[in-house]
């Protein structure tokens, strides 16, 4: 008789809704996270540990991943992440990288999952539509608004999305007053700005406080109050308290063994003594995170799979996406506005909410040809003084330092606020960005992940499109000092593709029901699944198929 | 906890001269005229730097950051004790090595301006003109960087970890900090 109904390895946005939903119904479950178990008042708004020291990730020494790029037609050049600008570990704790999350949830639109029917294949890319429709996950986001907490207000605007519900559950967070600057900035230039939705309650939920506002410390920090959204304070809390899940932390899990028939017959893991443990289940359900899902499958050969695990058809791993990420600044200098709108800028608030999707489709200039763009979010730069004062001692022509960066500083602080966009656009799936097994060993002597990236030309091309489109709304606000990136490059903590799921067993890992193809027991529900990631953070979209995927685990269960 | 042996010392000693001869000879506009003796000292139990080590590096310090009556530096926020203390960690060893060895090359770049040490140099202006030619070299910038990198970890990081006392540069700078600060070191993570 097996140990539990179901096995979850991974408790972040994919793992967590499941283990509820089967919980909830009366199943014995256990969710297996490799990493620690940190409860509300361990998280503390310290820049130090947090984001200098990355102390919720794995040590890239003890853990390494590997990297390959690709410049100008050379060579694959190969390194560490560690010693590299490439950081693809996300968060090891009960709740994964939720804990740390902006909680910026845009959902998808219909067009997102049907991209090449609706625009066509592009030239080296790996487009595939979605195996499911825009319809057929809308009950799951609005259910994610109501048990995740989601807060906001629909304004309306060209490409908002369609709900079937009028409104958010939680009304909006309070705003910084330069959220009115943009919409009154936009409207006037014909724009449509809108309300983003985040993950925040802004009002007590349960045993979850509202959002108290820490000085900006949201996105990157971990939530003290149970405010943000993430998956352990809301579904694995609510897990946990059915009686009938078992979260086991700092479970290191090593392979996942089947038997002669090509079942899954048990997981195997490492605990925080490095003693090999196993446990066996009806049901097995992988939410790593899509690098280390595709690690750990390929990892894991056996009778019926040996080249990894649901890999018959070489797929895992493969038609790794990102979200392709471009950014811009400017400050807003006091000396530059009036009395009252200096006493705006001055504002404790910390939430912009400020999105545009005017361009989320737009027509090329040159073929006069609707194709997908993306979104344009704007917010208050980064809250965290010691990575703004490094930025500011760091420039183009050298270090600075002495009276000049204390002269940048009094500025920088005192004397000005700072605003920045983040533009998401599709990372296109292409044959040369995937995830495979290296040489190298971690500290379990385990094969690391090898994650070559390639960009898509036309990443960069929208990028340059949305950027400029963000920096004109800069230009508008009155910013200074604007500064850019415009190349699409793979965002680090948005991350998915490789087992994606579809119709055709022979071009996909996952059936529409994210179940392997190959084999019947397997469950993936992180956003390996996806084809392609639209053109907004991933999160959202990952805890609503979550939901869908557990519904369709309940019926076979 | 992180130390360098006498013999490693030795090694990057060697190291940095060679870095000097081979890449910033050009900068040397005088003969040495100092036979500077090489005291191999080891640092203090507890410490990662030896006496003069400690001493360029503040002094150094002190050019990034520097105290002024309206504003602190680096001396009024115990950036030397925060340094000293994060080198120490296991997982900090390389960067120890990077500092230690910097600390050496800028020693030995002085010496062209009529010192023994960095720290031996009489004023500060004289000090930051070092540094301006010192930092040309793209090596000695990354160290340069480095150590600003910490000093401003002490300066503006939380006094949990032992800099930036009472938060006298926050008040400086009317900086917010999030809530709940950091009761202990680490995030609450390093032992456990």
């Amino acid at each position: 008789m097996a140990d539990y109904d179901v096995c979850i390895v991974g408790s972040g946005a994919g793992g967590a809704p499941v283990a509820k939903t089967l919980a909830a119904a009366g199943y014995k479950v256990v969710v297996l996270e490799k990493g620690r178990w940190l409860k509300e008042n361990q998280f503390f708004k310290d820049e130090i540990a947090v984001t200098l020291r990355s102390e919720y990730q794995p040590d890239p020494q003890k853990e390494p991943q590997v990297v390959e790029t690709k410049s100008h037609g050379r060579k694959w050049r190969r390194e560490l992440t560690g010693d590299s600008i490439w950081k693809f570990w996300n968060v090891s704790l009960v709740g994964g990288a939720t804990n740390l999350m902006g909680g910026s949830f845009y959902r998808l639109k219909p067009d997102d999952f049907r991209l090449k029917s609706k625009f066509g294949a592009i030239a080296g890319a790996n487009i595939e539509d979605w195996p499911i429709s825009y319809d057929e996950l809308e009950p799951y986001y609005t259910r994610v608004e109501t048990e995740v907490g989601v807060s906001g207000r629909v304004v309306g605007h060209p490409n908002q999305d369609k709900r079937s519900t009028p409104d958010f559950p939680f009304p909006p967070t309070l705003e910084h007053p330069v959220s009115g600057w943009i919409d009154r900035t936009c409207q006037k230039n014909g724009l449509h700005p809108f309300v983003v939705p985040r993950a925040i309650l802004t009002r007590n939920q349960g045993t979850r406080n509202q959002c108290t506002y820490s000085a900006g410390f949201c996105a990157r920090y971990g939530c003290a109050t149970g405010a943000k959204g993430s998956s352990r304070a809301s579904f694995l809390a609510e897990a946990i308290a059915t009686g009938n899940c078992e979260v086991i932390p700092n479970a290191m899990v090593y392979k996942v063994e089947s038997d002669a028939s090509g079942k899954v017959s048990s997981v195997l893991y490492f605990d925080q003594n490095n003693n090999k443990v196993k446990v066996t289940a009806r049901i097995y359900v992988l939410a790593c995170q899509a690098i280390e899902t595709a690690r750990l499958l390929l990892m894991s050969t056996g009778p019926k799979h040996p080249n990894g695990l649901a890999n018959g058809n070489g797929l895992v791993g493969k038609n790794l996406i990102f979200s392709a990420a471009s950014r811009g600044s400017c400050d807003l200098p006091y000396g530059s506005f009036n009395e009252n709108q200096v006493a705006e800028l001055k504002s404790r608030l910390p939430f912009i909410n400020r999105a545009l999707q005017d361009w989320y489709f737009y027509a090329d200039s040159k073929k006069n040809k609707l194709q997908k763009g993306g979104t344009i979010s704007f917010g208050l730069a980064a809250p965290g003084p010691i990575a703004a004062a490094q930025n500011l001692a760091t420039t183009p022509d050298g270090l600075i330092w002495g009276r000049e960066l204390k002269e940048k500083l009094e500025h920088y602080f005192k004397k000005s606020r700072h605003l920045h966009f983040e533009v998401f656009g599709d990372w296109l799936p292409n044959k040369n960005c995937f995830v495979s097994l290296d040489n190298q060993k971690d500290q379990w002597g385990l094969p690391v992940s090898k994650i070559r990236i390639y960009r898509h030309a036309q990443n960069q091309k929208v990028a340059r499109f949305l950027v400029k489109r963000g920096v004109d709304v800069l230009q508008s606000l009155g910013g200074e000092n604007i500064n850019f990136h415009d190349y699409g490059n793979p965002s680090t903590n948005l991350v998915g593709g490789t087992a994606r799921f579809g119709k055709n067993s022979k071009t996909s890992v996952l059936n529409r029901d994210c179940r392997s193809h190959e084999v019947e027991n397997l469950y993936i529900t992180d956003a390996s699944f996806m084809p392609t990631g639209g053109s907004v953070p991933f999160t959202f979209t990952i805890f609503a198929n979550a939901l869908r995927v557990a519904d369709k685990i309940l019926k076979a269960m | 906890m992180s130390q360098i042996s006498l013999k490693r010392r030795k090694f990057l000693i060697l190291s940095a001269s060679g870095a000097v001869v081979g890449g910033l000879s050009w900068l040397f506009f005088r003969p040495r005229p100092l036979r500077c003796p090489e005291l191999l000292e080891p640092a203090p139990k507890g410490g990662v730097f030896n006496r003069r080590e400690k001493l360029t590096v503040t002094a150094t310090m002190e050019c990034l950051l520097p105290s002024e009556p309206e504003s602190p530096g680096a001396l009024d926020v115990n950036a030397m004790a925060y340094l000293e203390k994060t080198l120490t960690a296991p997982q900090m060893a390389q960067k120890l090595n990077d500092m230690l060895l910097g600390a050496r090359r800028l020693d030995d770049f002085a010496r062209g301006f009529g010192v023994c040490n960095f720290f031996e140099l009489q004023s500060k202006e004289k000090q930051n003109q070092v540094l301006k030619v010192f930092q040309r070299n793209k090596a000695n910038r990354a160290w340069m960087t480095l150590l600003l990198g910490f000093s401003l970890e002490a300066y503006l990081g939380d006094p949990v970890y032992g800099g930036n006392p009472k938060g006298l540069v926050w008040s400086w700078l009317n900086f917010v900090p999030g809530f709940p600060r950091p009761k202990t070191l680490g995030a609450g993570l390093l032992n456990g």
